[in-house]
């Protein structure tokens, strides 16, 4: 209950502020102020930009990893089995596996400028 | 309580109906964030709140970000946006379809106020027990789920290979 | 009456005081980088410059704010609001000493505000419809999600040492020693994986001037530019908030003085961020990456098997509560 009347009175709160932002002041538009800005000229062709893979590697990297840090979010109750020499046999499994993924991710060359 | 499931189910339902008629997939991505936040919503409403929590991390700080960066870099420059006429079509047909499958199944009596661990001292809740079996008698689950992701790992690799054989290749 | 005080008054005294703090942050972030640059920061508004937060309110709200011919004019402003909804929101479960709402899954929680911001960042950059917004965004939220990994991996390094995920219990375990003693490597790695999480310098691409023009809020003008300014302090806040509950946390026998004790070591924290940011040079994108994928993820890793084997094998696992 006090979460959601922190999130509604935050919400309230970043709407005001904007509203005042927009409402306040005067405008007095222009299409030199409106159109995108890149240095005072007008764009250079469309706004999207090629397709990179560096960086969509990065994000399934990222995605993968993610996923397998969910797996391991439970090991601190885990631990408390009743047989704990399961869950860190477990959890030795998992993260070899993780680190598999990753020494060969390494040398295949996917962090490579991972940039 | 049960007022605010009730409601946390109606927004979701208005936001699969957002995700379905969706103009392009950016806004249709707008949608699945909406849906997935009321959707964990429901799941805190009737008490598994790590697996909630788990889901929104993993799902909307994971899977649709990557998502929305794959789209943020290939959409199109300018896409059709929810005041079309048609996309308001749409909308309207999927809500109409929504009201029928809820008169054809008739539902109702879902809302318990009373979750299993409500009575005693619960510090650990239910979902916390459930996940720690995951590491007893779960194991072969954990290492499938262990061993899928590697898989994606090897699969993604060979699509993206020396960043001009693979089957995608950087333009 | 009781309600009006739990569910209103509550919330606000913990909203506006953050607010305040995070303005005066500015100030002192502006006097600070002065001295270590041998001149004065602000000092002509009010006196030592004191003023100046107010006078920079008064400034952003009033200048004109920019629509631009975007691709998509809602998402273009609701995208600061978000972000400084979600930085505020994590102060929600921070005990100081008793917390706002005491959540057995705090920590889980803050993470998840963490990873929400990375669409504000996404999402401002592409409603802008300016390549340099793009570019800006995509290079921002690969960082941010790099560092969230080791976040995490660090995070959960920790957690195994005190037993569940509510931050209560942190204060808890750090009665005898701080947790800064088990675990100092991965204390070090934690403070520079902040300071990569907030885009802060020397991890500033998102807003390198020399190269981006301020990355992915290029087109926003006065107001929302100052939500997005204010989202970010919040969160530098957060973060070392956070930093100081994992690994210095006072002990809380007794209540006056908890406070005290924890904002000076928030406030030691941040001075340390903005004595970084006025020492070391900007990062190139590809070093970022290399230091966070080839340097800090393995030895988390390791660190991960190490605590767990440690309070295993010594049968000192800290207590399921």
């Amino acid at each position: 209950m006090k979460i959601l009347m922190m999130f509604l009175l935050t919400t309230m709160i970043t709407t005001l502020l904007m509203t005042i932002s927009f409402w306040l002041p005067q405008t007095s538009p222009n299409a030199e102020k409106m159109s995108p800005f890149e240095c005072g000229f007008d764009p250079l062709g469309s706004a999207r930009l090629p397709f990179s893979l560096r960086f969509f590697l990065v994000a399934i990297l990222f995605l993968l990893f993610d996923l397998e840090i969910a797996l391991l979010l439970p090991t601190p109750w885990a631990i408390n089995n009743l047989n704990p020499e399961t869950t860190l046999l477990l959890t030795y499994l998992i993260i070899s596996i993780l680190t598999l993924g990753l020494i060969y991710e390494w040398y295949q060359g996917g962090l490579e400028w991972a940039e | 309580m049960s007022y605010f499931l009730f409601l946390f189910l109606l927004c979701f339902a208005l936001a699969i109906i957002g995700v379905a008629s969706n103009p392009s997939p950016f806004y249709g991505v707008i949608g699945l964030v909406m849906a997935a936040f009321f959707g964990c919503a429901v799941l805190v409403g009737f008490g598994s709140s790590f697996v909630s929590l788990v889901l929104f991390l993993i799902y909307l700080g994971g899977m649709l970000v990557v998502f929305v960066y794959s789209i943020a870099m290939s959409a199109e420059a300018y896409p059709k946006t929810w005041g079309d006429f048609l996309v308001i079509l749409y909308v309207f047909g999927f809500a109409f379809l929504i009201l029928v499958f809820s008169f054809i199944f008739e539902v109702s009596d879902i809302m318990g106020s009373l979750t299993v661990d409500n009575v005693g001292l619960y510090v650990i809740r239910m979902d916390f027990g459930g996940v720690m079996l995951l590491y007893s008698i779960g194991g072969p689950v954990l290492l499938l789920c262990g061993f899928g992701l590697l898989l994606v790992l090897f699969v993604v690799l060979e699509l993206t290979r020396g960043l001009a054989r693979g089957a995608l290749r950087i333009v | 009456m009781q309600n009006l005080l739990n569910y209103i008054i509550n919330p606000l005294m913990l909203i506006i005081p953050i607010l305040v703090a995070v303005a005066f942050l500015t100030l002192l972030e502006r006097k600070l980088l002065g001295y270590m640059q041998q001149r004065k920061g602000p000092n002509l508004t009010g006196p030592m410059g004191l003023l100046q937060p107010i006078a920079d309110g008064v400034k952003l709200f009033i200048k004109e704010p920019i629509r631009p011919t975007s691709s998509s004019t809602t998402l273009f402003i609701i995208m600061p609001t978000m972000a400084l909804m979600l930085a505020l929101m994590a102060w929600t479960p921070m005990p100081m000493p008793t917390p706002m709402s005491d959540m057995n899954i705090g920590l889980l929680f803050i993470l998840t505000l963490s990873s929400l911001t990375v669409y504000s960042i996404l999402w401002s950059g592409w409603a802008s419809n300016s390549k340099y917004a793009l570019l800006g965004a995509l290079r921002a939220v690969a960082q941010t999600i790099s560092y969230e990994v080791t976040l995490t991996l660090i995070l959960l390094s920790t957690i195994m040492l005190v037993g569940n995920f509510s931050l209560s219990t942190l204060i808890t375990t750090q009665e005898p020693i701080w947790l800064a003693a088990p675990t100092w490597p991965l204390m070090m790695m934690w403070y520079i994986s902040t300071l990569a999480e907030t885009n802060r310098a020397p991890f500033d691409l998102t807003e390198g001037e020399s190269e981006l023009v301020s990355g992915f809020n290029v087109e926003y003008a006065a107001g929302p530019f100052a939500l997005f300014f204010l989202a970010e302090y919040t969160n530098i806040l957060m973060m070392n908030t956070l930093s100081c509950m994992l690994f210095f946390n006072s002990s809380n026998t007794q209540k006056e003085i908890y406070p005290m004790l924890l904002m000076t070591k928030i406030c030691l924290l941040t001075i340390g961020f903005l004595w970084v940011r006025a020492s070391y040079p900007r990062f190139r994108y590809d070093q970022l990456m290399h230091l966070t994928w080839k340097n800090f993820l393995p030895l988390t890793l390791a660190l991960l098997l190490w605590y767990i084997s440690i309070t295993v094998s010594t049968a000192s696992t800290p207590p399921l509560l």
